[in-house]
């Protein structure tokens, strides 16, 4: 694990998923969120660390609330949070983005294709709003406590 | 009994979204996968063995294994390692969290 904790950090855990359209396109929405919608108020958290059990990485969690992005049904990300004993503030599943988004048909895997990319960006905003509604709400918080 | 294709190799890369090194293991896996030896390999997901993947945990049991990983942690290759003795014992405890 890398980097300094922010004040109001929310964690993003990206599907891991390694030869699947879906998973990609969960990776590269959380790339954009944070590395450009959303890095001052975003931290990225690798599923394959939680696995290991990376203490830094379960710290992470302890500390600030997770938002998971799940590339299939089986829902490896958000299922991996909550066994670590984090918190997830709400999960996102690629195919319902998709359902949400049909303009956007993702295809290929190593390098997606414009559709991809643009799902990708659909679905890193609306986790953005929800990082900015969770941002808002730990500050109110900061202030009343 | 899940159905497990043939002298097949399972490719296991680190799936580490925080590092570039992370994206460089898991393109490298997919180009050995999709061009170099695609009909003789395999990706597996390392979480899909907690999240319940069958198919995964058979393939890793029966089946040798390339981990590729991205940094020092090696998380690849001990989660493979790991998962592989679990996968021996039915009813072993599972790592991590």
């Amino acid at each position: 694990m890398t980097g300094a904790k922010q004040k109001h950090s929310v964690i993003i855990v990206p599907c891991s998923g390694i030869g699947k359209t879906y998973g990609t396109v969960s990776r590269e929405a959380a790339y954009y969120l944070t590395e450009d919608a959303r890095p001052a108020e975003t931290r990225l958290v690798p599923l394959s660390l939680l696995v290991l059990g990376d203490e830094a990485a379960r710290a992470a969690l302890a500390d600030s609330p997770a938002v998971t992005i799940d590339g299939c049904k089986l829902a490896c990300a958000t299922k991996m949070v909550e066994e670590c004993g984090g918190s997830v503030a709400r999960e996102f599943a690629v195919l319902e983005v998709y359902r949400r988004n049909k303009q956007f048909k993702p295809k290929g895997i190593a390098e997606l294709n414009e559709g991809g990319q643009q799902l990708a960006q659909a679905l890193a905003q609306e986790i953005a709003a929800v990082v900015d509604t969770l941002v808002s709400e730990e500050s109110e918080r900061g202030e009343n406590g | 009994m899940v159905n497990i294709p043939k002298k097949k190799v399972g490719i296991v890369a680190c799936s580490g979204e925080e590092l570039a090194e992370g994206t460089v293991t898991r393109l490298a896996a997919l180009k050995v996968l999709e061009h170099l030896r695609p009909a003789d390999t395999v990706t597996i997901c390392l979480p899909l063995f907690l999240a319940g993947g069958e198919g995964d945990r058979a393939f890793a049991r029966f089946y040798p294994t390339i981990a590729v990983d991205g940094c020092e942690l090696r998380c690849a290759a001990r989660n493979r390692d790991v998962f592989e003795q679990a996968s021996r014992q039915l009813g072993g405890e599972r790592p991590g969290c």
